[in-house]
């Protein structure tokens, strides 16, 4: 019993030093979600000296415990919002939502009137043809064909 | 239904059409101001108002209007920038005095950085720092380090597309300076 009070308050006293020591966000995940402001690609994919400098940047901050959310907040703070690989929500970064959803759903209207128009089209050509009347030869012959092709 | 199809196939091929001139007007108005300096035109300078590197302060290029002003493009990361910015602090030290401003302005930086780069080379002039990289675009900058000499009536004289030279920057100070 002494051993498992003495292992609970053990765990008790050094758990929040480990859980402050883990890194609360990782390298590879803010790298995905921030831009190199000089070449215009995503900081993991870029090794130019600016990218070097935001990564150092990022990484002292994670050793300082900051979050990625904060992190995030002083890097728009230092370079707008061009920094983030997402485009924002509100204001105008809105206008990058709006006008791809817009467009997209302009391409289905017309793809699907041109699917329907397309599909019309065989039926009223069908429907344009006149009828033919049969002499009594040729309907003999018709009849003569299909029994044959009963058979 | 035909001719609603058309009418809609005109809107997108126009909307297009919109799309592709606004992409190459814009590219075409980015280097507008850099060519115009180049060619001697002397267009006016664009405007530059930015909070200031270090402090609350703001660096207002249009409160310098009446004297002869070198506008620095640069950022900390930047190696050319580095083997300018001792001679850039020493033709502040022989210029100032003669009336000539200097500004730089910090653009696609770590503020920290940016800051740390100014005290090591003991550029002891107005830096501001271009947050979102819009006046970097406005004057046509592409690469650091990029400088202009504007003169007294707020025109651009000239542009130096990558480090200055000490004799090149006195020769387009004077040139500034002459009626």
């Amino acid at each position: 019993m002494r051993r498992v009070v003495l292992a609970l308050a053990l765990l008790v006293a050094f758990a929040p030093a480990g859980i402050a020591a883990e890194p609360r966000f990782t390298m590879n995940e803010i790298e995905r979600e921030v831009m190199c402001p000089v070449c215009g690609t995503r900081l993991d994919l870029s090794h130019v000296p600016a990218a070097n400098q935001i990564r150092d940047f990022i990484a002292a901050k994670q050793a300082e415990g900051w979050t990625k959310a904060e992190v995030k907040e002083a890097l728009v703070a230092q370079f707008g919002e061009r920094i983030l690989a997402s485009t924002p929500t509100s204001g105008s970064g809105l206008i990058a939502w709006i006008v791809p959803a817009a467009v997209g759903a302009g391409g289905i209207v017309v793809a699907v009137g041109l699917v329907l128009a397309w599909r019309r089209r065989p039926g009223e050509r069908v429907a344009a043809v006149p009828p033919v009347a049969l002499d009594s030869e040729a309907a003999r012959k018709v009849e003569a064909a299909l029994r044959d092709y009963d058979a | 239904m035909g001719r609603l199809l058309r009418i809609g196939g005109v809107i997108v091929l126009l909307a297009f059409g919109v799309v592709l001139v606004a992409a190459v007007e814009r590219s075409r108005s980015k280097d507008a101001f850099v060519r115009q300096v180049a060619a001697g035109a002397l267009p006016p300078a664009p405007p530059l108002d930015l909070p200031a590197l270090a402090g609350d302060g703001r660096v207002d290029l249009a409160s310098m209007r009446g004297s002869i002003v070198v506008v620095n493009f640069w950022a900390s990361w930047c190696v050319p920038c580095e083997d300018e910015a001792p001679l850039l602090a020493r033709l502040a030290d022989e210029l100032e005095p003669q009336g000539v401003r200097f500004v730089g302005v910090n653009s696609n930086d770590v503020v920290d950085n940016a800051r740390a780069f100014v005290s090591r080379f003991a550029l002891d002039y107005a830096h501001g720092h271009d947050v979102d990289g819009r006046a970097k675009e406005r004057w046509g900058v592409t690469g650091f380090p990029e400088s202009f000499v504007i003169d007294a009536e707020g025109r651009a004289v000239t542009w130096f597309p990558g480090p200055i030279d000490a004799d090149g920057l006195r020769a387009a100070v004077a040139k500034a300076a002459a009626p």
